[in-house]
């Protein structure tokens, strides 16, 4: 019976520790992926405002009640528009973002091919 | 010929590139994000910055028409710029306010307003700016106005004639 | 008469010269006549004189401390160390475009004074002193640096300290010698077009002038990386901010123009290319002037923000990009391609390479401009960061370094078929090597290591073996020192990018933390006082298995302004960086912020860049003897 009982709370604070490490290492990702509004081209991360702090505050709190990544994103979003998150989602305008350069490539990719046939 | 038709197409892109970047350069630099417009508020419980023991609580904006929040501190230099016409919405229209302090001290936020007069109807204490945070807002100072619950206009910075103009087309 | 207004007549009297000189070209383009220089080369020289000594004036207001300049009021002060009282002189707008001038001027010189063709020569100073106009123009009329202000002040309004940073001294003139430079090629590319004498003999000098900036670019980048690397505290080097940008653009253009200038020396082919390359590379130059100081820019270190400048910039720009392409769409040299293509030559390969760097360009220049106008535009917002550019640049990055390895291995004719050595020799070596590195060596296993892995190893080791297995003494030590560095970068990029690790919490004197295998222990602090700050050291001992490390960061109160500042402290082994930064706590008053990074082979990131600056250093002085 003390066994179990020393077993489970082995277990408990194994499974708390690991998680609060997958937690901080969460944390710092999605630091590092938020926008700072008010600084220039910064994350949270890495800055040291009023607001950045606040946010950090806000997100670790939401993080260790169990929010995920996703919906903190969503959060932000919803309240500051996408330009608060740094990975660009994938909507209408992103997609010329992607496309834009990938178009470049193939007609690039194309006039070279052009250029090859013509000279033989 | 082929020379003047590229000389054409140069011409044109070039003007493009120019108009487009004429317009990046005059366009507005502070964030305007307008996302929360036409969404509901979080809901929120504030303390009320005189008595501790009172309670503002969101839902009893849900159902009015008209309501408006602005958030304020007593360190917030264009929160002094603004305050006037604060007091002139609540003297001579008689618009009631709600203020939502904000990380400020208590005590300078009572001070402010025995100083330079009291536009709120009631306010709230936001000391760690979280409530803020939830409504969209990244500084001070910033004005809301709502209607049943769901922000109808959102003003980043002190607010001035214009938004005041705005404002009181609002309330009809 | 005051050292600031004998600075600016300076300026003036370069501009009347700089007009005298530019009639006189004419005069003579007119009459076609090409000999006698020498009246031309005087004032060509003096002009340079005249601006090396405005400049000069300017940094010696800057050490008076003269606040009655309004550059010196603005970016000075007293108490500020003397080197930084002299590299506030470039540091700031108004400064730094008399740098700018300064360098249009020098190349301009250097080149009026080398062995050319007279016509050449002439059509070349002719254009490049239209730039130089162009630039005193705006110079002298909205960003003087020799405006006075009266009453004259009686303290300036300081730098910030965070510029105050040996490395930022020397890191923007490698970098105006660089992309400014890359104004003389784009001269002697015009000048090539309107005189029908773009070909070998074209190439074989332009070469000189291509590798010349584009080595001093690759430093002046490194450079600002590394200070981004120390300075700024979060572990990072390179963040895809529009400001590094602007200076990747021009230096990615003009790698394509450097390898596409020996196709065209050694095949006699792809003028046009190399030709709209020439005018191409300057343009963006040009693009990174305006975005760094048009205020269009959301970064942390964009310069002046005035939207008036902006315009003047942005049509100075496009007037310039507008009359050289028109130039070139008149006199586009049709003579290309000539003789038999097969897919297998050297020549194909760098065309090849040509476009992907033309690609990776496009990728920048999207990621950069894209939100903007986006913003401006359409009043939407997106955001592009590190995510965009890894992801979309990473695997085409692996195609580019196997055709980057293969290229110089082919011959510049016909060959029939890829040289079997290669593929049975280097590619199993480099497979074997990279699986060693990555199943026994590292932590991290991915796939995309992987590859990188594979690719950069095969790169280095196309070099290396083929220098051992080389019977021929004619060997292009340039290009071994400059390849071998770029596959060492990558190689090193990737390793650090996923075998880093980071450790974030708050601490107070005499903490230990344990974890990730690392055991930090907060010994204590200590404080100084400076000249114009006071500091905190914070004294930790970073433990990893048997090896101990003892690092001292510390925060810094500066007083002109009040500001607190971060300073790491980086120990490295060549194998691995130690990297400790600290910071005042918000929440909890007797702790502080410890950030403490595990940083593989940044040694190796750095010491690349050298070697690919090296090679460029190398080539270029061979190429100045070539001529």
């Amino acid at each position: 019976m003390l066994f179990k009982k020393y077993f489970l709370i082995i277990v408990f604070f194994l499974f708390t520790t690991h998680s609060s490490l997958a937690n901080e290492e969460l944390k710092n990702k999605i630091y590092k992926n938020v926008r700072c509004i008010v600084c220039q081209g910064q994350s949270i991360y890495e800055s040291n405002s009023d607001f950045a702090l606040d946010l950090k505050k806000l997100i670790s709190k939401k993080i260790d009640s169990g929010e995920s990544e996703k919906q903190i994103y969503d959060f932000l979003i919803s309240r500051y528009g996408e330009w608060i998150v740094f990975s660009p989602r994938l909507n209408f305008n992103s997609l010329i973002l992607w496309l834009l350069p990938l178009l470049v490539f193939v007609v690039g990719g194309f006039l070279i091919f052009r250029l090859n046939r013509g000279k033989k | 010929m082929n020379i003047k038709y590229r000389i054409i197409i140069l011409t044109i892109t070039l003007l493009i590139i120019f108009a487009l970047f004429l317009k990046v350069l005059n366009s507005n630099k502070v964030y305007q994000p307008n996302q929360m417009i036409g969404k509901k508020i979080s809901a929120f419980v504030l303390e009320d910055l005189f008595d501790k023991k009172i309670k503002i609580n969101s839902k009893e904006l849900l159902d009015k028409d008209f309501v408006v929040i602005n958030i304020w501190a007593s360190w917030c230099v264009p929160c002094r710029v603004e305050h006037p016409l604060l007091m002139n919405l609540k003297k001579n229209n008689q618009i009631n306010i709600i203020g939502i302090n904000y990380k400020d001290e208590r005590m300078n936020a009572k001070n402010f307003l025995k100083t330079y007069g009291n536009p709120y109807q009631l306010v709230g204490v936001d000391s760690d700016g979280e409530v803020s945070i939830k409504l969209g807002a990244y500084g001070v100072p910033e004005t809301y106005v709502l209607n049943k619950g769901k922000i109808i206009f959102k003003n980043i910075g002190p607010i001035n004639e214009d938004v005041v103009k705005k404002i009181l087309q609002l309330k009809k | 008469m005051t050292a600031g207004s004998i600075g600016n007549l300076a300026l003036i009297i370069c501009f009347i010269l700089n007009i005298y000189l530019i009639f006189s070209l004419t005069r003579k383009i007119k009459k076609k006549n090409f000999k006698d220089l020498k009246k031309i080369k005087f004032i060509n020289n003096s002009i340079f004189i005249l601006l090396l000594f405005s400049f000069l004036t300017l940094i010696y207001c800057f050490v008076i401390s003269d606040f009655a300049n309004v550059a010196v009021y603005q970016n000075s002060h007293t108490t500020k160390p003397l080197l930084y009282k002299i590299s506030g002189a470039w540091g700031n707008h108004e400064g730094s475009m008399v740098l700018f001038v300064l360098i249009l001027s020098l190349f301009s010189f250097l080149f009026s004074n080398s062995k050319v063709n007279d016509e050449l020569k002439i059509y070349t100073i002719f254009f490049q002193s239209i730039l130089i106009f162009i630039f005193l123009v705006f110079l002298i009329f909205t960003s003087n640096p020799f405006d006075q202000i009266d009453p004259k002040p009686l303290q300036g309004l300081g730098l910030n300290p965070i510029l105050q940073d040996p490395l930022l001294v020397i890191h923007p003139p490698f970098l105006y010698f660089g992309y400014v430079g890359f104004s003389l090629v784009f001269s002697f590319a015009l000048a090539g077009l309107v005189t029908h004498r773009f070909n070998s003999l074209w190439s074989k000098v332009s070469n000189f002038w291509i590798l010349l900036p584009w080595s001093s670019l690759t430093i002046g980048i490194g450079l600002g990386s590394f200070w981004a690397y120390y300075e700024l505290g979060w572990g990072g080097y390179w963040f895809w901010d529009p400001v590094e940008n602007a200076s990747l653009m021009p230096w990615l253009a003009a790698t394509a123009l450097l390898h596409s200038n020996i196709v065209t020396l050694k095949k006699d082919k792809l003028y046009s290319w190399t030709a709209l390359l020439s005018i191409f590379t300057f343009v963006m130059s040009l693009l990174g002037t305006f975005l760094v100081r048009s205020g269009v820019l959301n970064s942390v270190h964009a310069f002046a923000n005035d939207p008036y400048r902006g315009v003047y910039i942005l049509s100075i720009i496009l007037l310039i990009t507008f009359f050289s392409l028109v130039i070139f769409i008149i006199n586009d040299p049709k003579k290309s391609l000539i003789g038999n293509y097969s897919f297998f030559q050297r020549d194909n390969f760098i065309l090849i390479n040509n476009y992907f760097l033309i690609f990776f360009l496009s990728v920048v220049l999207v990621g950069t401009i894209y939100p903007i106008i986006l913003e401006a535009v359409f009043g939407q917002s997106i955001s592009v960061g590190p995510v965009y550019y890894n992801t979309i640049l990473t695997p085409f990055l692996f195609v580019f370094l196997f055709f980057m390895a293969h290229g110089p291995l082919l011959n510049w004719n016909k060959e029939k078929g890829i040289k079997l050595k290669n593929i049975k020799i280097f590619f199993p070596i480099s497979l074997i090597l990279s699986s060693i590195i990555i199943f026994v060596l590292l932590d991290y296993k991915n796939i995309i290591l992987f590859l990188a892995l594979l690719f950069s190893i095969y790169l280095i080791a196309s070099v290396v073996l083929d220098w051992i297995f080389q019977k021929k003494l004619s060997l292009n030590l340039g290009r071994l020192f400059s390849h071998l560095g770029f596959g060492l970068l990558i190689f090193s990029i990737f390793i650090n990018a996923y075998s880093s690790k980071e450790i974030n919490s708050a601490m107070k004197v005499g903490d230990e933390i344990k974890t990730q295998g690392f055991v930090i222990k907060f010994q204590g602090i200590n404080k100084i006082k400076k000249d114009n700050y006071e500091e905190i050291f914070g004294n930790f001992l970073v433990s990893k298995g048997n090896e101990k490390v003892q690092l001292t960061p510390s925060i810094r109160k500066y007083d002109q302004p009040v500001q607190f500042t971060s300073e790491t402290s980086i120990k490295t082994n060549f194998i691995t960086d130690y990297y400790f930064a600290i910071n005042l706590s918000e929440f909890e008053k007797n702790k502080i912020m410890v950030r403490f990074y595990y940083k593989p082979f940044m040694f190796w990131i750095w010491f690349s860049v050298l070697l690919i600056a090296f090679g460029g250093i190398y080539q270029t002085f061979r190429a100045r003897n070539e001529y």
